[in-house]
């Protein structure tokens, strides 16, 4: 699964999202400290920020990197 | 003397054919300039007694590219003489001893290109969502650098 669409409530925090992510794909809960997201391509980390979140919005889960 | 010459220039690439030192230093070389300053990472053939058959990489593409914009911005705040910045990656399959990685930095002084290759590098090792998968012989591995700004790695 590379990508897919969901609804959340427009104003959520970090943490939350995750949580409704998981709900949906339940084997991606033992990945949560390893991950941040990248909301509209900037980076967020999982926990009390609040997002504010347009339809369309994209949001990816971001393993560890290794560039360069 | 032609006016465009004297604009700043930023060339981001990520593309899955083999990289050349050649073409990142003619992009950024300036008559302005005394120095150009090159890093290049290439690919090791071991990593901890496993023999690496070769690399793979992936980007989050349009969202590395913006990142190594952000690179370039900070470049030129801490050392505004630099002239011209090239940083080229590579996708896809990357055999043993080829380039993953080039940055090139062109400063009328060679302390300010020389300073700002070491800082592309090492900053986009620690936030360019880029990723690298080591092909051994029986097995792979998806790596994650030490310098990655969220991962644990006492887990």
């Amino acid at each position: 699964l590379r990508s897919e669409t969901l609804s959340v409530p427009q104003q959520i925090t970090s943490l939350q999202l995750w949580e409704e992510i998981v709900k949906a794909h339940p084997r991606l809960a033992v990945i949560q400290d390893q991950v941040v997201f990248a909301v509209r391509q900037e980076y967020v980390l999982l926990g009390d920020q609040l997002l504010v979140l347009q339809p369309g919005d994209e949001v990816a889960i971001i393993p560890p990197i290794s560039g360069g | 003397m032609d006016e465009s010459e004297d604009v700043p220039k930023d060339f981001i690439k990520l593309k899955s054919e083999k990289l050349s030192v050649d073409e990142a230093s003619e992009l950024v070389v300036s008559p302005y300039c005394g120095a150009v300053s090159l890093f290049i990472g290439t690919t090791r053939n071991n990593f901890e007694g496993k023999k690496v058959i070769h690399l793979e990489y992936e980007a989050y593409t349009s969202m590395a590219e913006a990142e190594i914009k952000k690179i370039c911005r900070d470049v030129r705040q801490k050392w505004p003489s630099v002239k011209h910045i090239a940083v080229h990656h590579r996708l896809g399959v990357v055999p043993i001893t080829e380039a993953s990685v080039i940055i090139a930095v062109s400063s009328p002084h060679r302390a300010e290109s020389l300073e700002a290759v070491m800082y592309c590098i090492n900053t986009l090792k620690a936030s360019v969502p880029i990723w690298k998968k080591e092909i051994y012989e029986d097995e792979y591995s998806w790596k994650e650098n030490k310098e990655c700004f969220w991962a644990n790695s006492e887990k």
